[in-house]
């Protein structure tokens, strides 16, 4: 059995670390003929997640593994930020008392579009993060 | 690497092209340089991202940003956009804001300079 990719990234030079995952992702699951659809998922919810765990959260690190010939794919994020649980703040995916959606909102309502199902789990002061992927 | 390119900028309207991606880095790219063509000009805005393979919440942060700094000026902003993106920009509800639409022509009428 191949064992789970993985990539680890901290609040330094996030984006450029982001695009480079993105990319290694793009031609990995490719490779695995997944649905294009599939491959734009996992790269905009690893964006958000990371961000989201970096900026709002305060993580030190966040992980990401995921295993290509799984299906549905999940990806699976660890960090050692603030509690997170997407599920729990669905208030933040419509618009404020201004009528706006904020950006962290916007990033919910991208990670939920893009995923058919979303477990948190908090223990030992870390985040873990399963989302299932769209076909 | 992302880059703006400034189609045509008349009396009437701006049009501007955005090329490769906006993520967090894409972003950093060229936030200051669409803000600048766009709303310095205080004249309603085409932004084409037909060449944009790829849109994250920063991304569309950036084009909300701009929209409400052109509104404050009494001028429009519409965005187009190929499916994967449009589909992304549809999710979050900005068309109230922005209208996304499929070609250039759809756009200035939406701005009304048609």
């Amino acid at each position: 059995m191949t064992p789970p990719l993985r990539w680890t990234f901290g609040p330094a030079n996030a984006p450029n670390h982001l695009r480079a995952a993105s990319d290694e992702l793009d031609t990995i699951l490719g490779e695995h003929r997944l649905p294009e659809r599939t491959c734009f998922a996992a790269r905009l919810v690893c964006e958000e997640i990371v961000l989201n765990a970096l900026e709002h959260g305060g993580a030190s690190f966040v992980t990401m593994e995921l295993e290509p010939a799984k299906d549905p794919l999940v990806l699976v994020f660890e960090d050692d930020g603030a509690s997170f649980d997407p599920e729990a703040r669905a208030a933040e995916r419509g618009p404020d008392a201004t009528g706006e959606v904020s950006r962290r909102g916007r990033g919910l309502i991208l990670v939920h579009g893009m995923s058919r199902g979303i477990r948190h789990h908090r223990d030992n002061g870390r985040n873990r993060l399963t989302i299932a992927l769209v076909d | 690497m992302t880059e703006v390119l400034l189609l045509e900028a008349t009396d009437a309207f701006t049009s501007v092209a955005v090329r490769g991606r906006l993520d967090a880095a894409g972003v950093g790219e060229v936030d200051l340089s669409l803000t600048g063509q766009t709303v310095a000009r205080r004249r309603p805005a085409v932004i084409d991202l037909t060449e944009v393979g790829f849109i994250a919440s920063l991304g569309i942060g950036m084009l909300v940003a701009i929209a409400k700094s052109m509104r404050m000026h009494g001028v429009g902003v519409a965005v187009v956009a190929g499916p994967p993106v449009r589909t992304v920009l549809e999710m979050t509800h900005i068309a109230p804001l922005i209208p996304v639409v499929a070609t250039r022509e759809d756009a200035l009428r939406a701005l009304g300079v048609a």
